[in-house]
This record gives C-alpha cells, structure tokens and sequence, in this order.
C-alpha cells in the first residue's frame, strides 16, 4: 500500500480466511482496499501481534475488525480502552492490549480506538462462512460503507457516535 | 531414554491435574497430571491438537496453489510452510535446481521469517520467565511487566519483530499470503529501492540481534546448575546441515545424532526422509510421536529445533553468531548440550545468525537479480523439507494426472518434538510438583518446560471471548478437588 500523507483513520482487520468465519476481517479488508481510500492506512494480518503497535500513529483514530463470538449476530461497535487483558497470556495481542503497548512504547495516549465486532459461529478449517458470519458480514459492511463515504474528518466524529448507540448489551 | 510417568498404573486412583490451556505459547494445548494422595505425580501429558484435517483441507487443490494455500496454517510461521510448501512443488514441477537469485531471494524471506518469530517467542512469551522467575507473581509474568521494567528489551522484541515481517513483505509482496515461491521460483524480484530500505537498518539489527544473545546467555548462565537441570533429558537430535556441516535453515541434508554425539546418520537426502523418519501412534494423543528407524520407536525419539541444530552443525557461516556458537558449545564441555532452557539461548543465536545473513544477502549483487524461473519434466510427487523457526518441517505431497493432491503428509516441527516436550514436563514434575501443594506458580514450571521448545499449537485461528485459563484437580470420579482460575486482569482465585 502506498504511503498515506495524512491518515483520518488506521483499521487493522484480522483472521485466516480458511477457517470460516475467522475469515470476515480479511474479507472486508480486501472490499475497504478496494475503495482505496486516501486517507486511510489499512493493515491486514492474521493475528494481532507487537509490531503491530508501530503502525498505530499518534492522534489518528483506530478501527479494529474482527469476527467474534461475544455477540450472536449482526455486529456491534464497541469502543476501547488500553489496557493488559487476558491476551497477555497468549500468542496475540487483544486490540485493547496492542493500545496499551503503544502507550508504552511510544510514551504518548492512544488514539481513540473501537472495535467492530462481526457475529461469527463456525471457526473450523476449511469451512465456508456460516450464514450468521455472511450476512453480519454483509452488515458490518453496509455500515463501514456509510462510514467512509463520508469526508474524511468526520470519521471521528461518526465512530464515536455509533460506538454510543449500538453496543450490545453482551459487550457492555 | 525414559518414558516414566507416561501411564500411571492405576490411574482410576489418582487426581486429575489440568492446566488447559497452555499460557504464553502458540496455539493451544493442555497438560494432564495424575498425582495421588500425597501429591505425588504418577503419570505427566502434553495433549495437542494440531492442524486437524489441514491435510484433507490440502487434498484435491492444484499442487501450484498448495504454497498460498499452506500458509493460512498459522498465524506465527507462514513462510515456513510457505517454503516447504514452494520447495516440495518444485519437485513436482521438475525443478530441481533454481537459479540462483530464486534461491537466495527464498533464503532471505526464510531467514526474516526466523527473525520475526525467534524475536516473538523470546521477548513476548519467554523472556517474563527468565527475567523475573519461573514463580514470580502472576502479574508479572507477562509482556507488559517487561515493558515496565525493562522498557529497552521490550523496544527491541518490538523492532527486531517489525524488521523480519519488513523483509518477509519485501519479498513475498506482503506480510501475510504473499505469493513470492512458485513452482521452479520466484514470482517477484526484488527492486533497488526496495534492497535499499531493508540495507538501511541492518546494522541496528545485528547490534540488537547480539545482545538478546547477550541477554539469553546471561540468563541462563546466572543460575546453575538449577537451569541445566531443568526439564532435561538427554535425547537424539535431528537437523538439516549443510554439505560442509555448517548450520542449514533452508536447503541441506539431514543429520541425526544420539546424545553422545555419535552419528546415527549424516548426508541423508532429504527425498528420502521416509526411510529414516517413521511416526508412532499412541492412543492418548492426537499428535503423532516421530522416532529414528535406526533406534526403534522405543530409543529413536528426537529434539529438533534451535538446541539440535546447534549441537548438530559443525560451524556457522557467520562471524558473530560463530563465535556465540562456539561459546555455547563451550559449555557443553565437548558433549553435546541438552538442557531444555538452552533452547532460548541457542534461539538467540539463530536470531543473531539471520541477522548477518540478512546483511550478506543484501550486500548481494544477486539478490536484485531477475532471472527467476526453471522448468522441468513434471513428476507426480514432490518432498520438501527446511529448517522451519521449530525445527524440521517436512512437507510430502502426491499428485494425480490433473495436477491435483492427492495425498499430503506434513511433519511439523512441534510433532517432531512431541516426545520430548512430554519427558521435559515428566521431568519437571517429578522434579518441581511431586509432593507439593499445587499451586499456579508451581504449575507455570510446567509451562516454562513446555514453552523452552516454543511450540506452535495450530494458532491460525482466535476468536474474541475465548482463552480461559483454568487449572482444575479433579479425582477420576469427577470430584472437585481444587480449581485455580486466572482471570482476565492476571489475578488467581
């Protein structure tokens, strides 16, 4: 991806596309690289790892994408807080313990950050999404078209707003 | 060798001890525990279930998308499996010898491959254990304490992580599913520009690359002869080598020695791993346990990774790691070193190690080279093996008249040390836990066993919510007897 002079928005979307619904973060990933956006810095990997900490820039919002199983369907907007969860004792970072490295290494607060959990039931290999993780796929997609057909310097503004309205009460 | 503790003798008697999962490794696992009245460890089991079905999941693909395919494997390594994955169908598409920029541009995204995953294990998942003590408090045992109280080590984990996914990108287009070895070669050279970013940083690399060896060596040698005795149990061990004998990572022939050092045999092809490399079933697992042909199933168990690639090899190619090498030897005496927490050290000096071949290839008038490709006659199968992060990874694959798999037989490095990983835990046990009180620091010396050989449980997959981690001691009748649970913010109860 080409360098972006003046980033609005980072999303990181994660997963292994050959186990099912694991697979929607990569998914969306390709459909929002597709609208190749200019002032957006897409980051798309497997897993949540440490150096991932270095692409998260000062005072630039973060959007996380990933399946879920903390909500049964549809997707939910969820807003974040750094801090050292449970992933600390596993192989990848949670979103909200890749925010608390930043601070760490970078000496500064994180930016505000969200995470945009999609529904997903079915994690085994080589299965096709299931249709709870196709159609909150297909949800959570309509909802970040809206999001980023609109000006760049509203994106702030408009995360935080649907962070507010839409948490699911699993997630709260 | 022992295989004490394997099976008690009347496990319907004894207490069930489970930690599940596995804290601060790749992937998931769990260890079971048998103890009696007295706490005393009666049978110790490393259980892992690992790429279930992912050879099936291979099977019926056309054998030149099986590369892409194979790296969805895992989150951690996916240029390894994406390398034995190329190696293999070369062989299928008749290429036997690539050119030679093929070759080292593969050999540089294999050694960035090693860099950024050897950096993960030590300074993620390793190094809370050696800097603050295999039961120091729960809420310290984890990266963030390191970032607290010793920032420095922690910015270099970070950065020396960064540095291996940027050369990873550089050559196979992408951090992840790039596409870089197809049948014969490479699909991409790599630009000027590109070589020259890479070049820019590499010094700073070796210079941190250095002292997490530095680091590693330091720890282990600050409390002896405790670490030597840990976990250890002499064992074979398996390695590719060079033809010359210098440590091989990517393309060499495979080397077997006992615990004394003695071959058990040296110069095999890698085409012919079957011959030497058969696999057990045991009804208690779902892994497979690998054993040397020439020992029998019974003695042939076998370590791979960085402590048997070390120990096997006769020198390193490079200066810095060379002299480390030989300094890690020295501690050997002469023999061989066989302690389970030498892992970490000798990991560090691989780590050091692709950091200076990284520098040799880009100082490299033929990486930037862009005659990429060879041909051959096609044949309808195809092995191929490297030196993965692990240890040996062995990818075996058949293919039928419309090119599609057959048949897939992936060895992986955590099989491959399945063995040992469960006499390291039995080790500890009997050691460590038997007739104390079990508690959860007491436990995490169990997984301070099992994450020294950094295996890598089938880790490409997570989902939000999961992750657990509860220990439970149960009698067979299924009674309670005490549960630990760690929660979410580290604190037990």
């Amino acid at each position: 991806m080409a360098t972006v002079v003046n980033p609005a928005l980072t999303v990181f979307a994660w997963g292994n596309i050959s186990r099912a619904d694991d697979g929607v973060g990569p998914m969306l990933a390709e459909r929002i690289q597709m609208l190749r956006h200019p002032c957006l810095v897409l980051i798309e990997d497997m897993q949540l790892q440490i150096e991932h900490a270095t692409d998260i820039r000062i005072g630039v919002p973060v959007l996380f994408v990933d399946a879920s199983v903390a909500i049964d369907r549809g997707f939910a907007l969820q807003k974040l807080k750094p801090e050292p969860d449970h992933s600390v004792s596993t192989h990848a970072l949670s979103p909200p313990a890749l925010l608390r490295l930043f601070e760490a290494t970078m000496q500064q607060p994180a930016p505000p950050a969200y995470q945009l959990h999609i529904a997903g039931v079915e994690f085994e290999l080589g299965e096709a999404l299931s249709t709870v993780g196709r159609q909150s796929a297909d949800a959570a997609w309509r909802f970040l078209r809206r999001l980023l057909a609109e000006p760049s310097n509203a994106w702030a503004e408009a995360l935080e707003l649907a962070s507010a309205e839409s948490l699911p009460t699993r997630l709260a | 060798m022992t295989d004490t503790l394997e099976t008690a003798e009347n496990p319907s008697d004894l207490k069930r001890i489970v930690i599940e999962p596995i804290t601060r490794v790749e992937g998931h696992g769990k260890v079971t525990l048998l103890a009696d009245d007295d706490n005393q460890i009666q049978q110790a089991r490393l259980h892992i279930v690992e790429f279930r079905g992912f050879e099936r999941f291979i099977q019926g693909r056309p054998y030149w998308d099986v590369p892409v395919v194979v790296q969805r494997l895992c989150g951690i390594c996916p240029v390894s499996h994406h390398l034995a994955a190329g190696k293999a169908i070369d062989r299928i598409s008749g290429a036997w010898e690539l050119t030679t920029t093929a070759t080292k541009l593969r050999e540089l995204a294999h050694f960035g491959q090693i860099l950024q995953s050897h950096a993960l294990h030590f300074f993620l998942l390793a190094s809370p254990d050696l800097l603050f003590g295999f039961e120091a408090s729960i809420e310290k045992r984890n990266f963030f304490a390191i970032i607290d109280e010793y920032p420095d080590i922690a910015l270099k984990g970070v950065k020396l992580r960064k540095y291996g996914q940027e050369v990873i990108a550089a050559i196979l287009g992408k951090r992840i599913h790039g596409t870089g070895a197809i049948p014969g070669g490479m699909n991409k050279a790599l630009t000027k520009s590109e070589r020259n970013t890479l070049a820019a940083e590499i010094d700073e690399v070796v210079g941190w690359s250095k002292d997490a060896v530095d680091l590693a060596r330091e720890s282990f040698m600050a409390n002896l002869p405790y670490n030597d005795e840990f976990g250890t149990v002499p064992s074979n061990f398996v390695s590719l080598v060079r033809g010359d004998g210098a440590l091989e990572l990517y393309d060499g022939v495979l080397r077997a020695t006992g615990a004394d050092g003695k071959m058990v045999f040296d110069g095999v092809s890698d085409q012919v791993y079957y011959e030497h490399i058969r696999e057990e079933v045991r009804n208690w697992s779902y892994m497979k346990f690998p054993y040397l042909v020439e020992l029998g199933a019974e003695d042939g168990w076998y370590r791979v990774g960085p402590l048997a690639r070390l120990n096997n090899c006769d020198f390193i190619d490079t200066p810095v790691a060379e002299a480390e090498r030989k300094a890690f030897m020295d501690y050997g005496n002469g023999g061989y070193v066989h302690a389970s927490l030498a892992y970490h050290w000798a990991r560090m000096i691989e780590l050091l190690h692709c950091a200076e071949k990284i520098r040799e290839l880009l100082d490299d008038p033929d990486i930037l080279g862009t005659d990429l490709l060879v041909k051959g006659a096609r044949q309808d199968f195809g092995i191929g093996v490297i030196e993965a992060t692990r240890g040996t990874l062995i990818h075996h694959y058949e293919v039928d008249e419309n090119d599609l798999v057959s048949r897939a037989n992936l060895i992986v490095a955590t099989t491959n040390n399945n063995q040992a990983m469960n006499e390291a835990i039995r080790k500890v046990a009997s050691d460590k836990l038997s007739g104390e009180e079990i508690t959860e620091p007491l436990l995490n010396n169990i997984e301070v066993a099992v994450r020294a050989y950094d295996p890598c449980l089938s880790c490409a997959t997570h989902a939000v919510g999961k992750m657990p981690l509860e220990v439970e001691i149960r009698r067979t009748s299924g009674e309670l007897v005490h549960r630990l649970t760690r929660d979410p913010d580290g604190h037990c109860r």
